[in-house]
């Protein structure tokens, strides 16, 4: 079913070569360039977006319009994106949503082999909290707590499928536990609830966390992704805790469909590395609550990872039997 | 004794087609899990609704029942039932044919405004140049989609001259450039997409 | 008195030309997009983030805020005029409001959708200055089976919102249910009735439901009506509300603003409540209820202030828990992290000029709307005149360009056609549509926080029963169902009788 869809998107690439060719290489960009956020505007990948637009349209002599077509975990977007032509005038912001979401809902595209990474972004850290009235000060006691009262503890979840879920579900199976799920639409409104006193333990975004951590209300335990979260320097990422395989690497990632030619591709990947050196623009990136990457991988790296993280999350969604439909 | 008759058919078509709903809403509910009280599956709300609102449905119809003999008076049910049935058409031939076309329900919307027709002229024009805004608009960009919208919506009222048409045309188009497109700057293609020269 | 000097601070904030200038700049765009039908305050709040990066943090909050409730003052007006609610909070404004406008009395209805804004506005904005951090708690002890029990209380007072049939509004009220659950259901992530649909994997909007069902199905009416040529056929009598429709109003008013206050401080999405259950209660104390829906000044009066206090308290889980109640509240949330300010319970104490100065703003906020908007009803009623032939082809031509704003999708206006049939449909079938759009609007969140709280309690239904804020909305709405059912099984009765 991907193959033949892929070899469908190959051929319309195809038949809109001839009309694209004098445009390519000498005079890219003619046209402004669509760039799709795939989440609500104001969210993080809006702001993310934000703090280089204006940078890279400078660099590329062409005006970026921000094109937000939210819905369905990002597959909305995703789905815009590789049905648009080739000519390096479309791009995407992705999340890890956009890797994910095609795996838990097929929708007749490859979120690796129908897209071509542009550049990293940044990263983005999440932390593992608690209650901070319940006795649990690190990994090892929660997952003690949790053994010693089987069903009693809540976890808040933003949904099947969602970073909240996988996470947990990563956790719980490394550190041998159970806790219940308890849904809600987006992290906010289960923070309410966890603030009130029914749920116990949550994966929340750094930026969401940290206000109420200082509070006092809730505890973090340890983050999950590749680096410490300046907004918490002194917890651990899970890695440092021995918890490999719960912990994940969450970032940013622009794209755009397959099939992009290679001086396209050069220029775009030059402009993002310009712009991403930038101490300006790292300074926004991090205010956003984003870490930007120490050292930029080239465009085929980040392919590459992403097919590997694509195979990863595709082998943990079947073990642990998380789905969706 | 006396046959039932039905003796307010509006209400009597009502209940049918709250009937009709509420046991399609059911069957496509039972196709889910439902899960158990603590962990409700999907299905157990969606069913649980459909299975009420084909009792209210019921209800509705029953009551709607007298005994005494049939009143012919009151508005004529059909052009309801054919507009129900334009509804009934678009969801079956969107099950059937997926998401295709410039707006992913092309097909389907068309049909069943072709069916509206025969239920109200008024609706018919009123939606068909709806449809016209929404398939033209990413080709034809907005300006173009917006006159040959307000075209076919003039078709509606048999009162509307050409001078008419054109006054509107012209105070609209002017009007939405302002309010959209200046004021509050708006993403709308403006115009034509040529391949290769974009309109983004 | 700490009040008065945190107020005191506020107003030196909102007073500075640059404060008042951005509030203005607000409220007027509010006024404009509550006045186009379609685009709302969400696309629009969206579309100017980037505009505010360059602000001052303080000038980027007011104006959004602005946006916010202006939009709320401005929705009324489509509302009353051409029976389109552009928002969810509108939508009961229709009900009596467009039917004084047909009588010839859209400017009283106007004034008093205005005035009865403002009078609220102010209370609401003086309780989230006074007693922002109290009422915090309050909202915490509002849990899922708080949350269902509130939402069946709602569902039963939206029977008020018909003056039909009851089986015909409880059935409307299911099929409005029936809609809210297209989509992905949260839970397990599996898509429900959704067709195979990616767009409608969210769930269908709530202004294409509204301008299907009301906007385009309402044209077709008109037009079919081959005698009318105008929305007014009576003559239009006097812009200014009489001093009876005052004394009406009043009450209606003050039992509006408190309703509104205290539901929009529920982060859960109580302001959505707010004004459907300000029309049910007030038709409930009314002695002669055969008014409303006839064009009743109570039936504007109350939900218009209900629905402007609701969005003035529904700030307090924002500001103080830096928690969105709605989608708009988390744009705002992203203007501030855009100026790095961490929002949460700090920001009181850390940026006291910013929590104060917004505050102090809303009311000058709605000082502004009022002086905005009075003048306004003359040109409001005028338009009215205008041939019926010239307006619809503008009222659809703005409907399409409102919905394809949302979110740049054609498919969405393309959806609106599927219910402007819907509504055609149910109005010939003599049903009426509000109580299916609050049975969309409460569905989802009917449905998601009855299970939360069976999860919570690890499946035992006595919760609902054992918590006495749930218990007691419960047994309020046994009671009003028993009300309802009353004088129309006694009417039945008689029915009965006579027949045989």
């Amino acid at each position: 079913m991907t193959t033949v869809f892929s070899r469908r998107t190959l051929l319309t690439a195809a038949a809109l070569l001839p009309l694209a060719r004098p445009a390519i290489g000498q005079t890219f960009p003619n046209r402004p360039i669509r760039f799709i956020c795939p989440y609500p505007a104001g969210g993080i990948v809006d702001l993310v977006m934000r703090t280089h637009t204006d940078e890279l349209a400078a660099e590329l002599g062409q005006p970026i319009v921000i094109d937000i077509r939210t819905g369905a975990s990002g597959l909305i977007g995703s789905q815009q994106l590789v049905q648009s032509a080739p000519d390096g005038h479309t791009w995407l912001m992705a999340a890890l949503g956009n890797l994910v979401a095609p795996i838990l809902t097929p929708s007749g595209f490859h979120p690796v082999e129908s897209i071509q990474a542009l550049s990293f972004v940044a990263h983005s850290v999440s932390a593992v909290v608690v209650r901070s009235d319940l006795p649990i000060a690190n990994m090892r006691e929660l997952a003690a707590q949790a053994k010693a009262q089987p069903g009693k503890l809540n976890y808040l979840r933003a949904g099947a499928g969602t970073f909240s879920h996988i996470s947990m579900e990563l956790l719980q199976r490394e550190l041998g536990f159970q806790v219940t799920a308890v849904d809600y639409r987006g992290l906010p409104p289960g923070i309410i609830d966890m603030l009130a006193g029914r749920l116990d333990v949550a994966v929340l975004s750094t930026g969401l966390a940290k206000p109420h951590v200082m509070e006092g209300k809730l505890r973090a335990l340890g983050t999950i992704g590749a680096v410490r979260s300046p907004d918490f320097p002194d917890v651990p990422t899970l890695t440092e805790l021995g918890l490999s395989t719960a912990n994940m690497d969450s970032w940013y990632i622009a794209m755009a469909p397959r099939g992009l030619p290679e001086p396209v591709l050069a220029r775009v990947h030059a402009a993002y590395t310009k712009v991403l050196s930038m101490p300006s623009v790292q300074e926004k990136l991090r205010g956003v609550g984003t870490i930007p990457a120490a050292k930029l991988p080239s465009a085929a790296e980040v392919q590459a990872m992403l097919a590997r993280e694509h195979a990863k999350f595709e082998r943990l969604i079947r073990e642990a039997n998380i789905r969706a439909g | 004794m006396m046959a039932a008759s039905i003796g307010n058919r509006t209400d009597f078509a009502a209940g049918c087609l709250f009937i009709a709903v509420g046991v399609s809403t059911a069957a496509a509910a039972y196709a889910y899990p439902f899960g158990t009280s603590m962990r409700m599956g999907p299905g157990y709300f969606p069913f649980l609704l459909g299975v009420l609102l084909a009792g209210l449905g019921l209800v509705l119809a029953l009551t709607s029942l007298t005994f005494t003999a049939p009143r012919r008076h009151g508005p004529s049910v059909k052009p309801p039932l054919i507009a129900a049935a334009a509804i009934a058409a678009f969801v079956v031939l969107l099950g059937l044919l997926g998401r295709r076309g410039v707006t992913g329900i092309d097909i389907p919307i068309i049909v069943a405004v072709a069916i509206v027709w025969f239920a109200s002229r008024e609706l018919f024009w009123v939606l068909l140049s709806v449809v016209a805004f929404a398939i033209g608009l990413n080709h034809l960009g907005v300006f173009i989609a917006l006159l040959l919208s307000i075209v076919i919506i003039t078709r509606a009222s048999s009162d509307i001259s050409l001078r008419d048409l054109l006054a509107v045309s012209v105070v609209l188009l002017v009007l939405v450039k302002l309010a959209f497109a200046t004021i509050l700057d708006l993403n709308l293609p403006s115009w034509p997409r040529v391949p290769g020269f974009g309109g983004y | 008195m700490d009040l008065l000097s945190n107020l005191s601070l506020g107003f030196q904030v909102a007073l500075t030309p640059a404060s008042l200038m951005y509030c203005f700049i607000g409220v007027f765009l509010g006024t404009l997009i509550g006045v186009l039908p379609g685009i709302g305050p969400l696309a629009t709040i969206a579309m100017l983030l980037p505009i505010t990066y360059g602000l001052a943090p303080v000038s980027a909050l007011i104006m959004l805020a602005g946006i916010y409730y202006g939009a709320q003052y401005g929705g009324s007006t489509t509302s009353i005029l051409v029976n389109l609610p552009g928002e969810a909070s509108s939508v009961v404004t229709t009900l009596d409001g467009y039917q004084m406008a047909r009588r010839g009395r859209a400017g009283p209805a106007l004034a008093t959708a205005a005035l009865a804004s403002f009078f609220a506005g102010t209370v609401a904005t003086l309780i989230l200055a006074a007693f922002a951090a109290p009422l915090t708690v309050v909202a915490l002890e509002f849990g899922p089976a708080e949350y269902f029990a509130l939402m069946v209380l709602g569902l039963v007072g939206a029977v008020a919102l018909a003056s039909g049939s009851l089986a015909k509004a409880l059935a409307m009220i299911v099929l409005g249910l029936i809609l809210g659950l297209v989509g992905t259901d949260i839970n397990s992530g599996r898509a429900r009735l959704s067709l195979g649909i990616p767009e409608l994997l969210d769930g269908i909007g709530f202004v294409i439901i509204a301008m299907g069902a009301f906007g385009f199905a309402e044209i077709a009416f008109n037009l079919a009506k081959k005698e009318e040529r105008s929305v007014v056929n009576e003559k239009v009598l006097g812009l200014m509300p009489t001093a009876k429709d005052l004394k009406d109003a009043s009450g209606a008013t003050l039992r509006g603003t408190a309703l509104g206050s205290a539901l929009g401080i529920l982060p859960g999405g109580g302001a959505l409540l707010a004004s459907f259950a300000a029309y049910s209660f007030e038709k409930w104390v009314a002695k002669d209820r055969s008014t409303f829906g006839k064009g009743d000044i109570r039936g504007v009066a109350a939900p218009e202030a209900a629905n402007n206090a609701g969005a003035q308290t529904s700030f307090v889980p924002m500001l103080t828990l830096g928690l969105p109640s709605n989608a708009v509240m988390a744009l705002m949330i992203g203007a501030m992290m855009i100026h790095n300010i961490q929002p949460g319970p700090q920001v009181m104490s850390s940026n006291p000029q910013l929590f104060w100065g917004l505050i102090a703003s809303m009311w000058i906020g709605n000082v502004m709307l009022v002086i905005l908007n009075l003048p306004l009803i003359g040109i409001w009623v005028h338009l009215l005149r205008v041939p019926y032939r010239f307006l619809f082809p503008s009222i659809i031509v703005f409907c399409c360009i409102g919905v394809y704003s949302i979110s740049n999708s054609t498919f969405d206006v393309m959806l609106c056609v599927v219910f402007a049939i819907i509504g055609w449909t149910m109005s010939q079938l003599k049903c009426e549509v509000a109580p299916m759009l609050l049975g969309f609007i409460l569905g989802p969140m009917m449905e998601e926080n009855f299970r939360r709280a069976l999860v919570l309690s690890r499946g035992d239904f006595t919760t609902f029963v054992e918590r006495p804020i749930s218990v007691t909305l419960l047994a309020l709405a046994a009671i009003l169902t028993i009300v309802l059912a009353m004088p129309r099984m006694a009417r039945l009765k008689e029915k009965v009788a006579t027949d045989d």
